[in-house]
């Protein structure tokens, strides 16, 4: 068992040195992508141009510039993004409330998928599994900034209540004002990912049900809800907890339309701007980030999986 | 049925049984599963109206016919948008830009990710390692980035679109391949079959890929719902075709009006609704149709 | 009486506000005057004031007014700043005189006591007012009243910095200027007449001075800031990409002019960065802004159903959406294509469709809400007729074939109608037989070709005219700046044109300056016009009804002005 975490995490290492230099190559190699064009902005000149460039270290070698960019990783910096600015000081401001938004979408998800899941299962064909099965599946058919329109919306049209839109509200400056704006749009990030949970689990318990196992189980007599929670819950959780990894990498692309239609100002937005404006540091340095957080994650499930099922580990 | 624990070859999966007795299970299962109907409906509605836009749409999508914004009338069954076009048109001829995204991004992802999953879970080992390791870094890669560099090199086109959703498809397809093909290659009635010095093409073709296919295809209804909202989330962060008619961007342009003017925003996205809704049924009752032991996979 | 010149007619029409203004403090009852007497309408001869929407009763004091930027600021060095820092810097600082873009008999003289003396044509002789005192603040500037020498040292960094805002107009025009010994009289000579000097001396944009201590000792202007204006920066407030706080200026030298009261009324100004107009929009409804540009008339009148007590302000936004050709890229290099891309504009089909043809009007080359600088519409429907099929002919009397390839980029934004601009336009040029390679670039990488004339034709996003100088500039040799920037106007091939434009900027007297740009505009569709804009429309600016005093009527000039007051807010 150790080996196989051992033997993992160094191809997590691996992994992430090939992102690296694949979203280093690619910003650079990409034509008419010029970081110091669009910075040096509206009153440009050749000289102020290559003065820029040389300030980004863009005349560098892909090598050195590589390089700096390793070494300021490991000193623990990010980089300056195109002004100048620190990306670390910048990522400190956003990342808490996206890492909030996403920790609460995931408990939407579980919360809401897992026991409807479950329930569908457990009462298969009913008129409760035709209903819940249907409203999992509307929630991931609508657009989801149309569903976060409308959940601003419509509060405001009837009540004239909206959640701060203004300014991102922390945990720890104001609770209450915090969770009023970051529960709804967790809310609309979860219903969706809650769909594909809920199917799965339903299907996952359903399969599980069938076993021989639970046969037996109902065979000696115990109650329905015994044969569930004990003997097949937690089989049937195992593929959805490896589905999790998958969402959560997902969910990014939908934290950033979410945070700009409630004006959260979280790291998803931060990461588009800089896409647009061809701003390398910070577009290098937030790929890697979340490119860890995603392989660690998948590692951490894929270890679990194994520990509960020795046949994955040796293959 | 599982085939673990009965240990003979000839239990084999569902698939292998005779056609004649498949088409029996499937008219039942049409007959219990109205939701799987309800959904071929709207995949079929879709094909129509991409197929025949021309001809079913009353106006040029792109023409000024009417005054702006106006409510659903006679003339006009969905209104019309801000510029006055008419907004039915509109949305017969955005089933196109669904329907051939939809498609060709989702079978070029899953054909791609079905082939990646197949060879890193059947070869296994060192394969299989790296493979999976190129995998979690793809999945990492932000899709964004990639749509944009391909804007760049390809320029904003359908064909950049295409390419970057099927991009994007190709890991997650790729892992619930090789968890399927792991878990039957695990099989004792292959394992029995490689012993009796079956070829790996011919266990390949015989034991894995019908499972496997029925899996890719079952994946691809409900990606090809995935597909289709990726291009309205795109054109909310302006990033969709600028010179073709989508669902995706009127819905998008219509939400800053939204409150004021509700029906422009409507139609379009109860189009996206009601086709997303339609390929994930349609997809479920497939996979019910085509194996049950398949739920337990997805 | 001798010929007057421009200069003192004008100065003359000016005098009963002036008294007003220079008497040390504009209070309600003063500002009201003013107002009233905005738009196009002639100045009344009595100044009753004419029911100004808000004033009413007495000022409360207190509260905190909140609004809405959508862009970055960038920087907030009120010297190199051309986002959305105007916003804030007349509240920060000082200018000498302002004067209102909208309503030109609108003055407001803030470190200046008055509107400056003119002895001659090209010299202006500012009096310094006393007392205009620095806010306290950790900047180490100290406390004390600003002075010539302030507004000296001021004009000697915009001269040494080449991104300086102002060096547009410096490069071009100013000769000296000096701070007299004792520090209360500015005077500045420029080299040659210039019709819109005072207002761009005074303008937000580039015309508010910082105390003259961050100059002379190097302190950063970047990202702080401290001068003897109405407010001061709160610190640890700013961020670049998101919003700032002001609060009241304890050392303003302004006071109400009935009760003696300090003003501003309100304690603290807050800005949002809410880039999102749903959000926006939002926020608006929710109170959590107090002001919200709307999109068009429909919205205004939505959301007047929706908020009781709402104050709409309709006023002229001076922008317009145009489409620019390169004179030096083919094709355009050939007055026939470009003429043939202005008989394709059916600009009326832009009023009907996007903004409802009482909200908006057609464009000349100087857009329609600069009253007699712009030519008359009937001259205009000769001018620039909408005429595909004789587009289509000059097409091809040129290339011998009935369409014609042409590269254009254009801005993914959605400010100011530009996306509902582009498939009208497309399907206008498509008709007319231009085939369109078409590029869509984000605002940025848009802005960065557009300034430094990196395309063929493109179509440009907003911008902002304020007088009929900008407009005319852009046909200009070196561009509205003088700097080269933006500069794909004709006057680069054509020295008749340029020395037209050149001559409108000099005129004498008010009729001749009118005259000047007439014939500047007769003269470049003479010649093909390489820039043209399509329409202008108006903005409906909305507030909430407990704000109470906010003058209309005179542009971006309400940022100056600092009377109004906040009354029954929610808290």
């Amino acid at each position: 068992m150790r080996r196989y975490i051992v033997r993992r995490l160094l191809q997590a290492v691996v992994s992430l040195f090939v992102l690296s230099v694949v979203v280093f190559l690619l910003l650079r190699l990409v034509p008419d992508t010029d970081p110091a064009i669009v910075r040096c902005g509206l009153t440009c000149t050749d000289a102020s141009i290559e003065r820029i460039r040389e300030e980004l270290g863009l005349n560098d070698s892909y090598l050195v510039q590589y390089g700096t960019w390793m070494r300021n990783l490991v000193t623990g910096s990010l980089g300056t993004d195109w002004q100048g600015g620190s990306v670390s000081d910048e990522l400190q401001r956003r990342l808490p409330p996206t890492v909030e938004l996403l920790i609460f979408t995931m408990l939407v998800t579980i919360l809401i998928g897992v026991p409807f899941g479950i329930i569908s299962a457990g009462y298969r064909n009913s008129a409760a599994d035709y209903v819940a099965r249907f409203t999992a599946v509307l929630g991931l058919a609508v657009p989801n900034f149309w569903l976060a329109a409308l959940v601003l919306l419509i509060p405001l049209q009837l009540w004239d209540y909206s959640p701060t839109v203004t300014t991102t509200v922390g945990f720890t400056d104001d609770p209450w004002d915090n969770l009023r704006q970051i529960v709804p749009p967790a809310f609309v990030l979860g219903a969706v990912s809650a769909a594909g949970v809920m199917r799965l689990t339903r299907s996952s318990m359903l399969e599980v049900l069938g076993q021989d196992y639970i046969r037996t189980a109902r065979s000696k007599g115990l109650r329905e809800q015994v044969v569930i929670s004990r003997h097949a819950l937690k089989n049937s959780l195992i593929p959805v907890v490896t589905i999790l990894g998958l969402q959560l990498a997902g969910l990014f692309g939908g934290a950033i339309v979410i945070e700009q239609i409630f004006n959260i100002e979280g790291v998803g937005r931060y990461f588009l701007s800089a896409l647009l404006r061809n701003d390398y540091q910070v577009v290098q340095s937030l790929t890697l980030y979340v490119g860890v957080v995603v392989v660690l994650l998948n590692l951490f499930v894929d270890v679990i999986y194994a520990w509960l099922d020795p046949r994955i580990r040796y293959s | 049925m599982s085939a673990v624990g009965a240990g003979i070859l000839t239990t084999a999966p569902d698939l292998s049984a005779p056609a004649s007795s498949r088409w029996r299970r499937a008219g039942t299962l049409i007959r219990t599963n109205p939701l799987g109907v309800f959904g071929l409906v709207a995949v079929l509605l879709l094909v129509v109206f991409a197929v025949f836009a021309p001809q079913i749409a009353p106006h040029d999508p792109e023409a000024f016919v009417g005054d702006g914004l106006l409510n659903p009338t006679p003339e006009h069954p969905f209104g019309t948008d801000r510029l006055g076009r008419d907004m039915f048109s509109r949305v017969v001829y955005g089933a196109r830009v669904s329907l051939i995204v939809g498609f060709s991004a989702v079978l070029f992802g899953t054909l791609l990710g079905t082939g990646i999953g197949i060879v890193s879970g059947y070869a296994g080992g060192a394969v299989d390692s790296f493979i999976q390791r190129t995998v979690d870094t793809a999945i990492a890669f932000p899709i964004l980035l990639l749509l944009l560099i391909l804007r760049k090199i390809l320029g904003a086109s359908l064909e950049t679109l295409i390419i970057a959703v099927g991009i994007a498809i190709v890991p997650a397809v790729a892992r619930v391949v090789r968890g399927a093909v792991l878990s039957e290659r695990n099989n004792q009635y292959v394992e029995a079959a490689r012993t009796l010095g079956a070829s790996t093409p011919r266990i390949l073709l015989r034991h894995i890929a019908p499972n496997v296919v029925a899996l890719s295809i079952v994946i691809m209804t409900n990606l090809l719902g995935t597909a289709i909202l990726a291009e309205a989330t795109l054109a909310f962060l302006g990033l969709s075709i600028p010179d073709q008619v989508t669902w995706g961007k009127d819905v998008s342009d219509a939400r800053n009006s939204f409150p004021v003017h509700v029906w422009w925003a409507f139609f379009p996205g109860a189009a996206i609704t009601l086709v997303v809704l339609g390929f994930n049924l349609l997809g479920d009752s497939l996979r019910d149709i085509l194996d049950p032991r398949l739920r337990g996979r997805l | 009486m001798r010929n007057d010149n421009y200069w003192q007619k004008f100065q003359r029409q000016r005098i009963s506000r002036r008294r007003l203004l220079a008497a040390g403090g504009v209070g309600a009852a003063g500002l009201a005057l003013v107002a009233a007497c905005g738009g196009d309408d002639e100045p009344t001869a009595d100044g009753t004031p004419e029911g100004t929407p808000g004033a009413s009763g007495a000022p409360v004091r207190g509260g905190k007014w909140a609004f809405a930027i959508t862009v970055d600021w960038g920087t907030i060095d009120p010297v190199t700043s051309v986002a959305t820092g105007p916003q804030i810097f007349p509240r920060i600082y000082n200018t000498l005189v302002e004067q209102s873009r909208v309503n030109p008999e609108f003055l407001y003289a803030d470190l200046a006591e008055a509107a400056p003396e003119q002895p001659d044509a090209q010299t202006f002789i500012y009096t310094i007012r006393q007392g205009v005192k620095i806010a306290p603040n950790a900047l180490t500037i100290p406390e004390r009243d600003l002075d010539a020498n302030d507004a000296k040292v001021w004009l000697d960094r915009v001269q040494a910095d080449e991104t300086a805002v102002p060096r547009a107009m410096t490069n071009q025009y100013l000769d000296t200027y000096e701070a007299s010994a004792d520090g209360r009289t500015f005077t500045i000579n420029l080299k040659s007449p210039y019709s819109y000097f005072l207002l761009r001396l005074g303008a937000a944009l580039g015309g508010t001075i910082p105390p003259r201590e961050f100059f002379e000792q190097n302190i950063s202007l970047k990202d702080q800031g401290v001068g003897a204006g109405p407010f001061m920066i709160r610190p640890g407030t700013y961020q670049e990409t998101g919003g700032i706080v002001l609060d009241r200026n304890p050392n303003y030298y302004r006071k109400d002019e009935a009760t003696g009261e300090q003003l501003p009324y309100i304690d603290a100004l807050e800005a949002f960065r809410i880039s999102d107009r749903q959000a926006r929009r939002t926020a608006f409804q929710s109170k959590q802004i107090h002001e919200y540009g709307a999109e068009n008339a429909a919205e205004a009148a939505q959301l007047e159903q929706d908020i009781p007590g709402l104050q709409v302000f309709e006023e002229p936004s001076n922008q317009h959406i145009s489409f620019t050709m390169h004179p030096e890229k083919a094709p355009w290099t050939d007055e026939r294509i470009r003429r043939a891309a202005m008989l394709a504009l059916d600009r009326q089909q832009f009023v009907d469709l996007i903004v409802g043809t009482e909200n908006g009007k057609i464009d000349g080359l100087v857009h329609w809400q600069l009253g007699p600088f712009a030519l008359p519409e009937d001259e205009l429907a000769t001018l620039q007729p909408y005429d595909p099929a004789g587009a289509r002919e000059l097409i091809r009397a040129v290339t011998g074939e009935d369409t014609i390839t042409i590269k254009v980029m254009y801005p993914i934004t959605d400010f100011q109608f530009h996306d509902q601009h582009l498939p009208i336009w497309r399907q206008q040029m498509e008709a007319a037989g231009f085939v369109l390679d078409v590029e869509p670039l984000d605002l940025t990488a848009w802005l960065t070709r557009y300034t430094q004339l990196q395309y063929d034709s493109s179509l440009s996003a907003n911008r902002a005219y304020e007088t009929a100088e900008i407009p005319l500039d852009f046909h200009a040799a070196h561009g509205p700046q003088g700097d080269d920037l933006y500069a794909v106007g004709l006057g680069k091939i054509d020295a008749e044109v340029e020395a037209a434009i050149t001559a409108s900027k000099q005129a004498g007297s008010s009729e001749e300056h009118i005259q000047r740009v007439l014939d500047a505009q007769r003269l470049i569709y003479q010649k093909g016009p390489a820039f043209l804009p399509i329409m202008s429309w108006t903005t409906f600016d909305l507030r909430h009804g407990f704000v109470k005093n906010y003058p209309p009527g005179i542009g971006e000039s309400d940022w100056y002005v600092n009377d109004w007051w906040l009354e029954g807010q929610p808290s």
